[in-house]
């Protein structure tokens, strides 16, 4: 119901099966079609996958036990899944009462997780469904990506508070995931949230403004001047510029004034707030400043990742010959370090091709959210798919290379993992659906 | 205005309002576009910097960090010229223990510990108690030992084996040796002078641990632990055993009995250099070198100086003749003092001697002789002279804190200076070491060579040799000129009165020396005090030992260098030249009968008067 619903709509779709059913009618059907089927996917998406997914599995494949064999069962998993979802006209995803059950087993999956979910590394994260278990934290960014999607589509922002009421959507899944605790993916949440809102409607300034306690905290922590210049520039950008059409001046000062405030509160709230974590989280916060001020302690993990780093050189070490990485000095090699173990042993070469795979991948993304503008839901879940990669990419990478704090969040299709992996190809899968379905303009001498 | 098409709103603008559908323009697109392209061109650049600029330095610091750095690595062996060892490393056991990981009863702990280690019960109970993680039971503990801890089986209890210095000699040649602190560094002597060449493992590569302790196999271009645990080089000193002991028996005998402050007996081979025995009394035991203090522990015989006294009338001669401002047959008028300028000067003992020439200025050992010749070179060639014999300078001798003696400036002496320097007292300050090195000189035919103590270097695996010593040779004065003072040296020890030097079948050239010991503060002489000394070499005309005796203070015998230095000489001479195989000399004029009294080594002559007093 929903496909013939969404072909009725679609014109540029039928645009497409007039041009191929001319082509079908020239040549030898069979041919035709497989050409057909196969342009119709996103190549370039599709290369950048698998060089990750290469690299991947070979760097697995030297890092002891059976990491290389259980991935490869995980990738044959996450193909299927990957068609499976590619095959699924994605607007099924946007069906209410999918929605809604999707949300809910989420949330009472999550729940499980606290109740009583197994747990690893002092986190716990895995329900144990017989011989497998299984990351709802994992399963939660894709949900959550479809709701905001679905009620973005339909409610897009219009005002700054409809900001909030897709703020409500991931408020509770989120919250359940920082219990857990795992605040990688909890923030992950957060940075699909603004990704999707800007390209619903919100404006720059609603989005520094929903951030702004954050950058609060981090100016206040860095140097006090800072903050204060940071509250006057912030206060006179919103004066100015904050919903000009929306609001009159007087509003506008009320509304600024009320958010600077509540930024001060927010700056001197700051050292209780750091109280409240405990010792080790706020080493793990700090410590990627500068590792070498406790080298055997909390910079221990990125010393040794930076070392490794650097050892690779440009050519490497060359595979199962990384001296840091086989010499057990890199924590977590098959899943939270794997960059390091990758640049160490494939050297800067490879680990550029790969910084390069990720953003053909995140760019890739973007056009087809851009190219789906003309349906809303498509082009928002593409969007949210696209800040889920990025984000990941960028606090695991930047971890291992000493620009972001520890947080432990995967790499996706290179970290050992199977429940990640599985939800990252089906991620892929969604894409190629929504590129499928919404292909890009062609010019044409028909047309 | 997001991204979604603005062409709805205005073609179905009844629909639009129903379902809000926000226009669109590109710009957000492209703001994300940009957002991942600065997000990743930053981890490139990053990536860039740590892998490309920064590669080679983080390479370097991962190979630091994969060595093994408590490696047992032994220090080279000291042996004497035949091999003999003096200093080698043993494996000693060092026992930490970790009080939270034992499994038995704390009181259990201490007995069982007390009894192993021999160590004091509420030494240990303290240890045990004071709540550190790990405390040091006990170092150095012996192989013995730490079988019974083995056999106990204890959880917590980790041992160490360390390298460990022994000196299987003991006292012997202490001050040429020196001592290895806890840390295993040589503090002192050839194990300081040494120390790099001694550690020196060649171009063994470290071992290498991954990041849990266990050990990395990699394959290296040059051979690994072949011989385990690895050895530095082997450091063959030109000291002789059998000399040295001779040498320390004969000087301690001579100080104990005449109770002196200290004393030093050195013995070389005039011909290349080599320093054969180097006795220094009082002595210490390198094994407890902790035990003494610095004055015992130091070398004084190349640290300290002293005034030389007559024994360097020698030098004075030697230079003179070679400058050519006397001739052989040069004579003086001694009669009993000299006035230059507002001082007079006299002799040893009181009253003149007439006309001399030089053999009787050494028979007499005139002080206003020398004085004159010393008068007679204008200052700034003996000076140049005197430093072409070494005086002033270091001798090069592979000891640490070597010093370089006193020796006034030319221009700075005034014709009190000059003269005084003629007897060896004055502007003129040396070391022992010094001082024979330039009577070496005047043995070895005027060509002076630097004293050394090293013989070769050579590495432990291969026994190939990896450096033989080279010392640097000098011309300092004419052979003509040496030959003539080597001779009336010995023409005045023969026809002489004194016993110093009289070895029976050699004829020996040499010099007693009775110097006044100066202050502390260098003003003046403690009255009473002197340093007694004797240098002389033998056979004189083709010498192949040399030795000088210096006894600093010694209370017996009249304080004479003849009376107190000269025994202990003639004692090391004799038993060196017939060890060594030194033919004897065709002339033998000394009446063997007579002179039998003095022939008694004093390790003999005073053995009932040593024995007593320990």
């Amino acid at each position: 119901m929903l496909i013939s619903r969404y072909l009725d709509q679609n014109h540029s779709f039928d645009k497409f099966k007039f041009i191929a059913l001319k082509h079908i009618a020239s040549s030898s059907f069979l041919w035709r079609s497989l050409i057909q089927s196969l342009q119709c996917l996103d190549w370039l998406l599709i290369a950048a996958i698998s060089l990750l997914l290469a690299v991947g599995l070979t760097t697995l494949s030297y890092q002891g036990s059976n990491f290389h064999s259980k991935q490869c069962e995980f990738l044959l998993a996450g193909l299927v899944a990957c068609f499976v979802f590619a095959r699924i006209p994605y607007l099924f995803w946007s069906n209410k009462i999918v929605l809604f059950a999707l949300y809910g087993i989420n949330l009472i999956l999550l729940g499980a997780v606290m109740v009583m979910g197994h747990s690893a590394m002092g986190a716990q994260r895995w329900l144990a469904l017989g011989p497998l278990t299984l990351q709802p934290s994992e399963i939660a960014k894709l949900v959550v990506i479809f709701s905001l999607a679905a009620w973005l589509a339909k409610y897009p922002i219009i005002k700054f508070w409809d900001c909030f009421k897709a703020l409500a959507i991931i408020a509770v899944p989120a919250f359940l995931v920082f219990k857990q605790p795992d605040l990688g993916t909890s923030l992950t949440f957060g940075t699909v949230f603004l990704g999707v809102i800007f390209w619903a409607g919100a404006t720059v300034l609603d989005l520094v403004v929903i951030f702004s306690p954050i950058l609060s905290l981090i100016f206040n922590a860095l140097n006090p001047a800072l903050w204060w210049g940071f509250l006057i520039v912030l206060f006179v950008l919103l004066i100015f510029w904050w919903r000009k059409d929306n609001w009159t001046l007087v509003i506008r000062v009320i509304l600024s004034l009320a958010i600077v405030i509540a930024n001060i509160g927010m700056g001197e709230l700051r050292p209780k707030l750091w109280g409240v974590l405990k010792p080790y989280q706020q080493k793990r916060l700090t410590s990627f400043i500068n590792p070498y001020d406790d080298p055997r302690g909390s910079g221990y993990h990125i010393l040794q990742s930076l070392i490794a780093i650097g050892n690779g050189g440009i050519f490497g070490a060359g595979l199962g010959r990384g001296n840091q990485s086989q010499g057990a000095f890199i924590p977590e090699r098959h899943t939270d370090f794997i960059f390091a173990v990758v640049s160490e042993e494939l050297g800067f070469r490879i680990s550029a091709l790969v910084v390069l795979a990720y953003s053909l991948l995140c760019i890739r993304a973007a056009l087809i959210a851009y190219q789906a503008r003309s349906e809303p839901f498509g082009s928002l879940v593409a969007i949210g798919i696209m800040f889920m990669f990025l984000f990941h990419v960028f606090l695991n990478i930047g971890m291992t290379i000493g620009i972001m704090p520890v947080a432990g969040v995967p790499l996706p299709f290179l970290s050992y993992g199977g429940t990640a992996l599985i939800i990252d190809m089906s991620a892929i899968g969604i894409l190629l659906s929504i590129h499928l379905l919404n292909p890009p303009p062609r010019k044409d001498i028909w047309t | 205005m997001s991204v979604f098409p603005k062409e709805d709103v205005t073609v179905k603008r009844s629909e639009s309002r129903r379902v809000k559908k926000p226009r669109s323009p590109l710009w957000r697109l492209r703001m994300w576009q940009l957002f991942i392209f600065c997000g990743l061109l930053i981890i490139a650049m990053r990536l860039y910097y740590l892998q490309i600029i920064k590669g080679p330095q983080l390479t370097k610091r991962a190979t630091v960090q994969r060595q093994q750095n408590n490696v047992l690595v032994h220090r080279g062996a000291i042996t004497d010229r035949h091999g003999l060892p003096l200093a080698i490393d043993t494996t000693r056991y060092d026992v930490y223990v970790h009080p939270g990981l034992l499994k038995v009863s704390v009181p259990k702990a201490i007995d069982t510990f007390s009894t192993i280690t021999g160590q004091n019960k509420e030494k240990i109970a303290k240890l045990m108690n004071s709540n550190y993680p790990v405390i040091t039971l006990a170092r150095h503990l012996s192989r013995e030992s730490i079988d019974e801890l083995q056999a106990l089986n204890w959880a917590g209890i980790d041992i160490v084996p360390r390298s460990f210095r022994h000196y299987p000699e003991g006292t012997l040649a202490s001050h040429i040796l020196g001592y290895v602190n806890f840390d295993t560094k040589g503090q002192a002597g050839v194990e300081q002078i040494e120390e790099s060449l001694l550690r020196s493992i060649g171009r063994v590569e470290k071992p290498q641990v991954d990041g849990r302790g266990h050990p990395i196999l990699v394959k290296n271009a040059y051979h690994i632990w072949d011989i385990t645990p690895p050895m530095g080089r082997h450091v063959e000193l030109t000291i002789d055993n059998y000399l040295q002991h001779l040498a320390e028996k004969e000087l301690s005998a001579m100080c104990k009995h005449s109770q002196a402050l200290k004393g030093t007996a050195i013995v070389m081979d005039p011909q290349n250099g080599e320093i054969l025995a180097w006795a220094n009394w009082p002595k210490y035991d390198p094994n407890e070198y902790s035990r003494y203090p610095y004055e015992i522990t130091k070398n004084w015989a190349m640290v300290d100086v002293y005034q030389p006294g007559s024994t360097f009338k020698i030098i004075t001669v030697a230079s003179a003749l070679d400058l050519g401002v006397i001739k052989p047959n040069s004579t003086f008028v001694d009669n009993g003092s000299l006035r230059v300028g507002n001082r007079v000067l006299h002799n040893h003992e009181p009253g003149g001697h007439g006309a001399l020439d030089l053999l009787h200025l050494f028979i007499h050992s005139s002080n206003v002789a020398s004085a004159q010749i010393g008068l007679l070179m204008p200052p700034k060639l003996f000076h140049k002279k005197l430093s072409e014999f070494g005086l002033g300078h270091k001798t090069g001798v592979e000891l640490p804190g070597e010093s370089a003696g006193l020796l006034l400036p030319a221009n700075l002496w005034k014709p009190i200076d000059q003269a005084t320097t003629g007897f060896g007292q004055g502007a003129i300050a040396v070391t022992p070491l010094q001082l024979l090195s330039a009577v070496s000189t005047v043995a070895n035919n005027g060509m002076r060579i630097q004293p050394h103590l090293v013989r070769r270097i050579y590495d432990p695996r291969t026994a190939v040799t990896e450096s033989w010593s080279n010392p640097q040779k000098t011309r300092v004065i004419s052979s003509e000129t040496a030959s003539l003072v080597a001779s009336l040296l010995s023409e005045s020890i023969s026809r002489g009165t004194q016993i110093a030097g009289k070895v029976p079948s050699y004829r020996v050239a040499g010099k007693t020396g009775t110097a006044q010991k100066v202050t502390a503060s260098g003003r003046g002489y403690i009255a009473g005090q002197t340093i007694a000394s004797f240098v002389g070499f033998l056979p004189y005309d083709n010498p192949q030992f040399a030795c000088i005796v210096v006894v600093d203070s010694p209370q017996t015998d009249g304080r004479w260098g003849n009376t107190v230095a000269g025994p202990v000489f003639n004692a090391i001479a004799m038993e060196s030249a017939r060890y060594l195989g030194i033919p004897p000399s065709t002339r033998v004029d000394i009446d063997a009968k007579a002179s039998n009294a003095h022939f008694v080594p004093p390790s003999v002559k005073y053995a009932s008067e040593l024995k007593t007093k320990e």
